[in-house]
């Protein structure tokens, strides 16, 4: 997915990728959270539950900062905090990432201007 | 004749929200009665809402007018995503977050709150009484 999302010409920002040791976490998400445009969060049963991703979640809804749930063999009343936004199957990626190179493309005409 | 306090219109109140699971109502009750004998304005789900769930844009609505928010974490909520979903909200708020810890084992307590100072019930009062002397108008 990020891999995808980098080929669009934007960055990510991915907390395995930038969390480096000795970080104080919650400052280094939250730091995280306000150099982005928008967050995608990849809903599994793995990650359904996990006290990380519903806090990350809070911390970009409370931004008012689009955030799309990307769900991977998870139904979107599974994820509490998301049951108002309208999720994605991940099978649907392809349509997410079409959608996304507009609004960078839109933003960088907007940052020229 | 304006009094001094007048003449700068009302003073506010340090306004509290908490952050609970439904069923720690009671403690929820305790909490608030604590707050507001001690001049603190308290702001919860509960007391807003009769039934059901509070939407996620309504509490970060209140969490924007809190001053501080308290997290009371117990058996019941330790797994609750809501409560997870308002502490990063309120941090990315950048306002003060107290998680309120009630008879949790130390090795129970969620590594994300461990990453914050957090307090046990029992110190409760003493908390109540600092936070009284902060929240007094200067």
């Amino acid at each position: 997915m990020a891999e995808k999302i980098q080929a669009l010409g934007a960055e990510c920002w991915l907390d395995e990728k930038d969390l480096a040791g000795g970080d104080v976490i919650v400052e280094d998400i939250i730091k995280g959270i306000d150099a982005c445009h928008e967050a995608i969060v990849l809903i599994s049963p793995n990650s359904v539950r996990s006290q990380w991703v519903s806090f990350e979640i809070g911390g970009v809804r409370a931004q008012h900062k689009r955030v799309t749930p990307v769900l991977n063999n998870v139904k979107p009343q599974q994820m509490a905090p998301m049951q108002d936004i309208k999720g994605i199957d991940l099978n649907k990626f392809e349509q997410f990432l079409a959608q996304l190179k507009r609004r960078v493309s839109k933003w960088r005409r907007e940052k020229k201007a | 004749m304006a009094t001094g306090e007048e003449s700068i219109g009302c003073i506010m109140a340090y306004k509290v929200f908490i952050s609970s699971a439904l069923k720690d109502l009671d403690l929820v009750r305790d909490l608030t009665h604590r707050l507001e004998v001690a001049g603190i304005e308290v702001h919860s789900p509960s007391k807003t809402t009769v039934t059901g769930e509070t939407t996620s844009s309504k509490v970060t609505k209140a969490l924007s007018n809190a001053d501080e928010v308290f997290i009371i974490l117990t058996n019941e909520s330790v797994d609750n995503p809501n409560l997870m979903f308002e502490l990063g909200a309120a941090s990315s708020m950048r306002k003060r977050v107290t998680p309120i810890v009630v008879g949790l084992e130390p090795a129970k307590v969620p590594s994300l709150i461990r990453n914050l100072n957090y307090i046990k019930y029992p110190d409760l009062g003493r908390y109540i009484a600092d936070l009284e002397k902060r929240a007094k108008p200067a």
